[in-house]
């Protein structure tokens, strides 16, 4: 792991062309997937820096997106001309993201958690393609910032009572230092806006569709799943504080993930679509870790691993069309497969694993949350299953949509797909639909109350 | 690759006919994934039945792909085309050997999914519409299967060898609605016959013999578990209700493919009450037989298509017997096979059925029921010979057809053999001590007797109806019948406006008042009170400057 902390600071050293950190980063990769296979659930690789599965199969995520996030930037002119800038920011991105995943050190964590808003901010802000890009970035930082404030102070006085920082040391005591319901609800707000859960999701279509491909992909694969992530931690030893809290979270985001699903169906616009899916996807991951059963985190945790490779996936297919169309809109995007047909087969397999198709790991996923929630209580097999139904509904319309119908097109040549796009699309689908036959590999094998 | 699916065929066949001998089973795990004491695994169970299935799948796969070869001869398309039919009967190999239900589940999602992108196949607005119909109504099955995937949890396994306790109600109402969905039962009939705007190799295999009995399927291997009777006997009912419903519809059908459709969903109305009469082997053997017995129906009416010029119409068919001699002949022997006519295929699966039903405590109107059912669905397959083979003609003077399609000919001359004797085969096979029937002799010759009554009135409706002039006169009498009792609407427009309009009212809130108590409400919320505030604050760099010397002064002064 050292290696690759090393090759991170390598990266430091201002790589003019994107293909130099592109180089970098897949050493980075190599490093990371000798750890895949391991066999010891929890190591300890610095004095506070650590990793069990579920930090460790994010760390590897993030590093494969980073890579495909450059792979498929290096169609867009602005950021190849600014290469070393563009390289830093994302470079700092990983490195934030890899010292959130892997500290131990609570207030750290609040600091990294944080400081990942920063360029991903300075990308939407830099490179995104509308003008509304503005209002998307403050929308982000204003809504995690606000709900995490309230955070920074339970970490403070969690730390301050205790005597230290460190998670191994806070955990070990019982959580009876707070009696309120509020103050757990207020640990899992700045998750909740991070992950998000409905009322609070505003940030996410708006920062979701004006960011550049690479920022859409970032958002979507890893800086959702630090809302997962920080849940998960949190509720593993504060889960007697939160016991009253914890049927409403769930009807919250579960209520919540139906009628984004509902509202996903009629859009228009296609990141917009794609976005709102992942708050729907979301949903299920807070209900079923908010459970506390071991069915209940592996279900969010392979949502969250699944999740990040399609939506990532969707929105680089979503950036293609766009790139040759110069439109985002459903009225302009149609009838595609007849002049993009090896893209009409990407976006396919790409909308069938969004619906939770086999052999993809989104089903592993969802059997595992659908199995969780409905044995917490049957009454939620409502939500469940307009959930189920209309992901359906919005991905093969997504993909009927945009490939069926009448092609408008007549006074434009559209280049086909080069490789280097094929190869993106590959490297997304390919890991989403292999893991199910290894889940074992990202499977978290400990149960929630020792996370 | 037909002849590698009819390889595969005869291979399973001859398993089967082993595993029936010797009562041999074979079974291979692979674990995907386990925890906390489960394990979700793919569970291969060969066995006599599934072995037979497969086997019967495999052959008409073959059969459909070498007919396919002169349907569609478009060869990028066929070759496109000649690998969704193998992933579907790959999907339909994993739900047919699974053992558990979660392996189970990956081959039922794959068939729903593999059977949208086969309905649109060809890209018209019909087809899209068509094929979103078929893979919506299916996926409300899947969330059932995904549900009770759920509730199983609290039974000691998935498998439905291993356990030996009754489901109780919850559990089989979910895998019930699973089956319906996907076998086209009473509320969610509206795919079968919109699905007919696939190309016919694909309703020859999945719409007559595969996907739609991959719900009875399911049914048939669960029978052991359900026993929760008040669920059992709204399916018999549902079952015959969706019998009648499909015979009416189908006499008054012009669609040639939505006239077999609708012969197809009675049939399965037929099976799944049935299996929730209690009589499993009964189903499979009806199954199997009705598999053959359409695909080669749906493979003959794609001749007859392709001979009158490509459109569907039976009102502008008829006469096609003089022309196609022997099309004609398989069409005739296939229909009596459905028909019930005895010692043909369909004879020995209907006609058991039938008397083992009536053997148990019935009331009249089950007995009226029966006879409808058989008797109907005759009249439709006369209607269906009359109006396209035996009718007088009423194509356009410059059609002609011919029958030297090689291809198409022996495409179709295995299944023709097999629905010739599979009956008899089948009920050989499948139940070695034959059963015991006492039946009163009015009972005994119901299905006879409705299905001559039956044939007279196909007949006797065709000749009344000639060039369709009646039924236009009487329209609004048999509209509610030829819109299969407007059950289309639940389906279609009117669930999906009424969304659209939910949907409107929700973004009121997300867009409203959600930015009203977040993002936007609060920066206005902020700039009004602070330009408020504004007014107050002192802004004049004289006063500022005034405050400034002054608190120095003081300062001074204090200090």
């Amino acid at each position: 792991m050292m290696k690759t902390m090393s090759i991170l600071l390598l990266m430091m050293m201002k790589p003019t062309k994107l293909m130099n950190s592109l180089c970098l980063l897949t050493f980075m990769f190599i490093f990371l997937s000798f750890l895949i296979k391991h066999d010891q659930e929890w190591f300890l690789f610095y004095s506070s820096l650590s990793s069990d599965t579920l930090s460790f199969s994010l760390i590897c995520l993030s590093t494969l997106i980073m890579i495909l996030m450059i792979m498929s930037s290096t169609s867009n002119t602005n950021i190849t001309y600014r290469a070393m800038y563009f390289s830093l920011l994302l470079n700092s991105l990983l490195m934030c993201l890899f010292l959130t995943f892997s500290t131990l050190n609570i207030i750290m964590f609040y600091i990294m958690f944080e400081a990942s808003l920063i360029p991903t901010f300075m990308l939407i802000l830099g490179w995104g393609n509308q003008p509304e890009r503005s209002q998307a970035g403050i929308y982000m930082m204003v809504y995690t910032v606000t709900a995490s404030l309230p955070l920074l102070i339970i970490f403070l006085m969690w730390s301050n009572k205790i005597g230290s920082a460190s998670l191994h040391i806070l955990y070990t005591y019982d959580s009876n230092w707070l009696t309120s319901s509020l103050w757990a609800f207020i640990l899992v707000l700045a998750f909740s806006v991070k992950l998000p859960t409905y009322l609070v999701h505003v940030w996410l279509p708006k920062a979701h569709v004006e960011a550049p491909v690479a920022g859409s992909m970032i958002l979507a694969a890893i800086l959702l799943k630090l809302g997962g992530y920080g849940l998960l931690r949190m509720i593993s030893k504060t889960s007697n504080l939160m016991a009253p809290i914890i049927p409403l979270l769930i009807s919250w985001s579960l209520a919540g993930g139906a009628m984004i699903a509902l509202l996903c169906v009629f859009q228009n616009d296609i990141k917009m679509l794609i976005a709102l899916s992942s708050v729907a996807h979301m949903a299920m991951v807070m209900s079923g870790s908010l459970t506390l059963s071991l069915w209940g985190t592996n279900g969010a945790q392979f949502i969250m691993i699944g999740h990040g490779f399609c939506s990532s996936a969707l929105f680089c297919v979503a950036n293609m069309t766009y790139e040759r169309l110069n439109s985002r809109s459903f009225f302009a995007i149609k009838g595609m497969q007849v002049i993009l047909p090896v893209m009409s087969m990407a976006w396919f397999m790409l909308c069938t694993s969004n619906m939770a198709s086999p052999p993809s790991l989104n089903l592993l996923g969802e059997m595992n949350s659908i199995t969780a929630i409905f044995s917490w209580t049957y009454f939620l097999s409502l939500p469940l299953t307009i959930m189920v139904f209309l992901a359906a509904a919005y991905s093969l319309f997504l993909f009927s949509q945009s490939q069926h119908g009448k092609l408008s097109l007549k006074t434009q040549s559209i280049s086909p797909a080069t490789p280097r796009e094929w190869l993106i699309l590959f490297l997304h689908w390919m890991p989403l639909n292999l893991l199910f036959l290894n889940p074992c590999s990202i499977q978290l094998f400990i149960l929630p109350y020792n996370l | 690759m037909s002849l590698f699916l009819y390889l595969v065929s005869i291979i399973f066949l001859i398993f089967s006919l082993n595993f029936v001998m010797l009562n041999y089973s074979v079974m291979f795990e692979w674990e995907i994934f386990s925890t906390a004491g489960k394990i979700f695994l793919f569970n291969f169970y060969v066995d006599w039945m599934s072995a037979m299935f497969f086997s019967f799948v495999a052959l008409i796969s073959g059969s459909v792909l070498y007919f396919s070869g002169s349907y569609m001869p478009m060869d990028k398309s066929l070759r496109k085309f000649m690998f969704m039919v193998f992933v579907f009967v790959l999907s339909m190999f994993f739900m047919v050997f699974s053992l558990n239900l979660v392996s189970m589940m990956l081959g039922w999602d794959g068939l729903g999914i593999i059977s949208y992108i086969l309905v649109v196949f060809y890209n018209n607005d019909k087809s899209n519409s068509a094929g979103m119909l078929t893979v919506m109504s299916n996926r409300v099955g899947d969330a059932a299967l995904l549900l009770s995937i759920a509730c199983f949890m609290e039974m000691s396994s998935w498998n439905y060898l291993v356990l030996n306790i009754h489901l109780d109600w919850m559990m089989s109402a979910l895998v019930i609605l699973a089956a319906m969905t996907k076998s086209a039962q009473i509320p969610f009939s509206a795919w079968l016959p919109a699905a007919m705007a696939a190309p016919t190799p694909v309703s020859a295999l999945v719409h007559s013999s595969t996907l739609v009995t991959a719900g009875v399927y399911l049914l048939i291997r669960f029978s052991n578990l359900m026993q929760c009777f008040s669920i059992l006997s709204l399916l018999i009912y549902l079952g015959v209700l969706t019998t009648l419903m499909a015979s009416l519809s189908a006499l008054f059908e012009p669609d040639l493919k939505k006239v077999v459709a609708l012969s197809t969903l009675s049939q399965l109305g037929i099976m799944m009450s049935t299996l929730a009469l209690g009589f499993s082997e009964l189903a499979f053997i009806h199954l199997l037989t009705h598999a053959v017995f359409k695909a080669l129906l749906f493979m003959c009416s794609g001749k007859i298509i392709h001979n009158v010029g490509g459109y569907q119409d039976t009102r502008k068919m008829g006469g096609e017997m003089f022309n196609l001699p022997v099309t004609s002949m398989i069409m005739v022997l296939s229909s009596y096979a459905l028909c019930g006519v005895p010692f043909l295929a369909g004879f020995y699966s209907k006609d058991l059925i039938i008397e083992a039903s009536l053997m148990g405590d019935m009331f009249f109107m089950n007995y009226c029921l029966y006879m409808l059912s058989v008797g109907l669905s005759t009249s439709y397959s006369f209607r269906l010979l009359f109006m396209s083979m035996v009718g007088p003609t009423n194509q356009s003077s410059y059609i002609s057809s011919d029958e030297e399609d090689w291809i198409m000919l022996i495409s179709k001359m295995f299944l023709l053999m097999l629905s010739l004797v599979s009956g008899a085969f089948l009920l050989w096979v499948c139940i070695p001590n034959p059963w015991m029937v006492s039946l009163v002799a009015g009972s005994k010759w119901l299905s006879f007797t409705s299905l001559l009554l039956g044939m007279v009135l196909g007949v006797w409706l065709c000749f009344w109806n000639t060039k369709g002039l009646w039924f236009s006169s009487m329209l609004t009498e048999t509209e509610v019948f030829m819109t299969m009792w407007n059950l289309p609407k639940i389906s279609g427009m009117k669930l999906s406006f009424s969304s659209m309009y939910l949907s409107l009212s929700f973004s009121k809130l997300d867009l409203g008042w959600v930015e009203v108590f977040g993002g936007f409400g609060l920066y206005n919320l902020l700039s009004n009170k602070g330009s408020f505030l504004e007014g107050w604050k002192l802004n004049n760099i004289k006063n500022i400057l005034i405050v400034f010397i002054l608190s120095l002064v003081f300062l001074e002064i204090w200090v």
